[in-house]
């Protein structure tokens, strides 16, 4: 469906049907994909990181975790991970994420208004008993969601704020393929009852809206 | 001197040099806070940008509030109460419905809060974001796992932020009786704007 490679500092914007599986790879080990989700139906509901981690009470996300929206719904699952170093913490950072994540959403007519805080993916940020932040750099792998609404997918591959090492990232791979939205009996959406609910919320927006 | 009931929004601007003090009357009351500079409200609070800019999770004295836009907005000038949140966000509605099941949907939550009191300065949904929440306590264990546990406050104890450009405050004073981060009791807080 999709398929796009990101250098260092690009960004790209696509629709994602209902089911539509993304993956994104690391392939040169320095890339730092970070992501931004909208419901495409109704784009003032968007991802929300706060809820996302709290709802499921963990900040450092894998397979079978779901991102949530501020309207308590799924509008992602990721279904896939060999990396397990991401960010729900620091966000793009200000000086090269954010312009051009305001870049992608100018072009389905959204603007910086409707810029949330972003997760990170392929850089792991890690919170000691202080709170202080650590960066774990090790790069490499790959991350695959699922969208369980149609969705705009937001990302731009620049080096994450905390990268002392400012690092020029290494190509980001976009693929997409068609699929269908976590099933009924699917074990990661039965993980737990607060998941459980959000998928259910999910499909209340899918049925009513058909 | 304002005294903010239990449950209810508050708004309001703070002038460039001025303060914003926050007051916890009753003990272990969150406060749920979005900043937005005056001027131009798109440019806000960012908690992503704050705890990046200081390696931190926890907000206390000394903590620069930075803004989406990466400027520095606010600072911590006084905290009797140690720690403050800015991972957990605001209690909603509809992330009601997930924490606690779908018969609390229609008790009172933050987000109500924020949109009714930013309705009267042109603030919707789109304009919410991450927030600050004065007075709760929430840690993180080393595999990643979250906890919203008894707070660390007490009453009397104090936050003081010093706006560094003018800006609108946004306040939701939570009214959250799920868990812990009220006590299980809302309670009133007191806020206090003090011009430069």
């Amino acid at each position: 469906l999709w398929e796009e490679t990101l250098e260092d500092g690009q960004y790209a914007i696509h629709r994602l049907g209902r089911g539509t599986v993304v993956r994104l790879e690391d392939v040169g080990a320095e890339a730092c994909a970070h992501v931004m989700v909208h419901h495409a139906d109704l784009p003032s509901e968007r991802l929300n990181l706060a809820d996302t981690t709290k709802v499921q009470w963990q900040l450092y996300p894998t397979t079978g975790s779901v991102l949530l929206s501020d309207r308590g719904r799924v509008l992602m699952t990721i279904v896939g991970d060999t990396s397990g170093r991401h960010d729900t913490i620091c966000g793009a950072p200000t000086a090269t994420g954010r312009p051009r994540l305001i870049l992608a959403l100018a072009k389905v007519g959204l603007d910086r208004r409707d810029l949330a805080p972003s997760i990170s993916f392929f850089k792991g940020v890690r919170v000691g008993r202080d709170g202080a932040l650590e960066l774990d750099t090790t790069g490499g792998g790959n991350v695959e969601l699922r969208a369980e609404l149609d969705v705009y997918f937001s990302v731009v591959n620049v080096a994450h704020c905390l990268d002392g090492r400012y690092p020029v990232c290494t190509p980001l791979r976009i693929t997409a393929r068609p699929g269908e939205p976590t099933a009924a009996d699917d074990p990661r959406r039965l993980a737990t009852p607060e998941i459980e609910r959000a998928f259910l919320n999910t499909d209340d927006w899918a049925g009513c809206g058909r | 001197m304002t005294e903010v009931a239990a449950r209810a929004p508050w708004s309001g601007l703070i002038a460039a040099g001025g303060t914003l003090a926050i007051t916890d009357l009753g003990g272990n009351q969150a406060v749920d806070c979005l900043l937005y500079v005056a001027d131009d409200t798109q440019e806000r609070y960012c908690a992503h940008t704050t705890m990046a800019a200081q390696r931190n999770i926890f907000l206390t004295a000394g903590t620069v509030l930075m803004s989406n836009e990466g400027r520095a907005i606010a600072t911590i000038v006084e905290d009797t109460c140690g720690r403050h949140d800015t991972i957990g966000g605001a209690c909603s509605q509809e992330s009601n419905t997930l924490r606690y099941g779908h018969h609390t949907k229609q008790q009172h939550a933050c987000v109500e809060n924020f949109l009714a009191e930013g309705s009267r300065w042109d603030l919707g949904k789109r304009d919410l974001v991450s927030n600050i929440n004065w007075f709760m306590n929430v840690p993180v264990e080393p595999d990643g796992t979250m906890g919203i546990v008894d707070g660390i406050s007490s009453p009397g104890l104090r936050v003081v932020v010093r706006a560094e450009v003018a800006l609108l405050a946004l306040i939701s004073n939570c009214p959250q009786i799920n868990n812990p981060c009220n006590g299980f009791n809302p309670t009133p807080v007191d806020i206090t704007v003090a011009e430069p």
